[in-house]
């Protein structure tokens, strides 16, 4: 999958491109799980909170992670944190033209015996170092066997015009 | 069933030793592009690429990343690839939007070339430009080369 693979069994489920300024963007993707195995959401997105950054939180049948971990790069040191519950980071408002990017991979995501894991590749690039710009490895699960039924993706503040979100079905 | 979401638009395998290639004329049909580069470098050491879009070499890249071995973070310019001559590397860089001419061209990249001091690392990176991207080029820095036998891909990914 595109953190580390490209996969060439990868089919385009639905792609939104915001027109207008939207707390959380949903995906529906009820009965997909006779089609494909795994999701791969990927994100090109900036939010309307007042800072050079937002924290990046996927949804998983509408119930926020059991748990998240992330390993950041911010240009000075390398942090692991897991004290919340995001698994990445977007742009804020600050900066006009810059959006963040994240490739989200949902494994096994139609599993009945499988608790939900996901891991994203995430950042944005505030053209200066010193915290303005990050890299983020990150990771959550749903402590759920449930097939999934939806995906949510939220941020603190809302996802800015022109927020780009895209989800694929990824087949075994 | 759903479209089917990658395409190649172009693959070079090089039958001898260069320091750049470049992947021009790239159509605009798509939502975002890869850039996988499979290979090693000429000389031994790690040995450093950059890769240029549109043609533009002056200072209008930055990038943030961080490695493993040791756990370090840095902040500089240009989208790197970086090669070892003696085990091959894998580097996979998505960029998102790249015909968007109201964005900034954001990156995403990992790389993956192991050796006693290369290190896997993964980062990201911004081309603070609203031009739409139609051409690429890989470039060898300080002289490196990449080596024969080495395999530069590019994917169209439709949104």
């Amino acid at each position: 999958m595109s953190v580390g693979n490209l996969p060439s069994n990868e089919y385009l489920i639905q792609s939104y491109v915001l027109d207008s300024v939207t707390a959380t963007v949903t995906f529906d993707i009820t009965g997909l799980g006779s089609q494909f195995r795994h999701l791969q959401l990927v994100i090109a997105a900036k939010t309307n909170r007042a800072d050079r950054a937002d924290l990046l939180y996927i949804k998983l049948n509408n119930s926020d992670a059991t748990k998240a971990h992330i390993l950041q790069g911010t240009g000075t040191s390398v942090q692991s944190l897991s004290e919340d519950l995001r698994v990445g980071y977007i742009a804020g408002a600050t900066t006009t033209s810059v959006f963040g990017a994240a490739v989200v991979d949902i494994l096994d995501a139609f599993s009945s015996t499988k608790n939900k894991t996901v891991r994203v590749l995430s950042g944005y690039n505030n053209g200066t170092g010193g915290g303005e710009s990050i890299v983020a490895l990150g990771s959550n699960f749903l402590n759920s066997t449930s097939t999934l039924t939806s995906v949510v993706v939220a941020a603190i503040g809302s996802f800015a015009i022109g927020s780009r979100f895209s989800l694929y079905g990824v087949t075994a | 069933m759903a479209l089917q979401s990658t395409t190649p638009i172009a693959t070079i395998t090089l039958q001898q030793a260069t320091s750049a290639v470049t992947f021009s004329g790239i159509p605009n049909t798509y939502r975002d592009l890869v850039l996988i580069v499979q290979g090693t470098a000429v000389a031994s050491g790690e040995r450093f690429f950059y890769v240029y879009f549109n043609g533009d070499t002056a200072a209008n890249y930055s990038r943030v990343e961080m490695t493993g071995n040791p756990s370090s973070a840095s902040f500089a310019n240009l989208i790197p690839i970086t090669l070892i001559s003696s085990n091959e590397g894998r580097c996979h860089i998505s960029i998102f939007d790249y015909s968007a001419t109201n964005k900034h061209k954001s990156v995403l990249y990992r790389n993956d070339a192991l050796n006693t001091t290369a290190t896997p690392l993964a980062g990201a990176g911004r081309w603070a430009s609203n031009t739409a991207i139609d051409t690429i080029r890989i470039e060898g820095f300080s002289g490196a080369q990449l080596a024969s036998g080495t395999n530069i891909s590019l994917y169209g990914r439709i949104a």
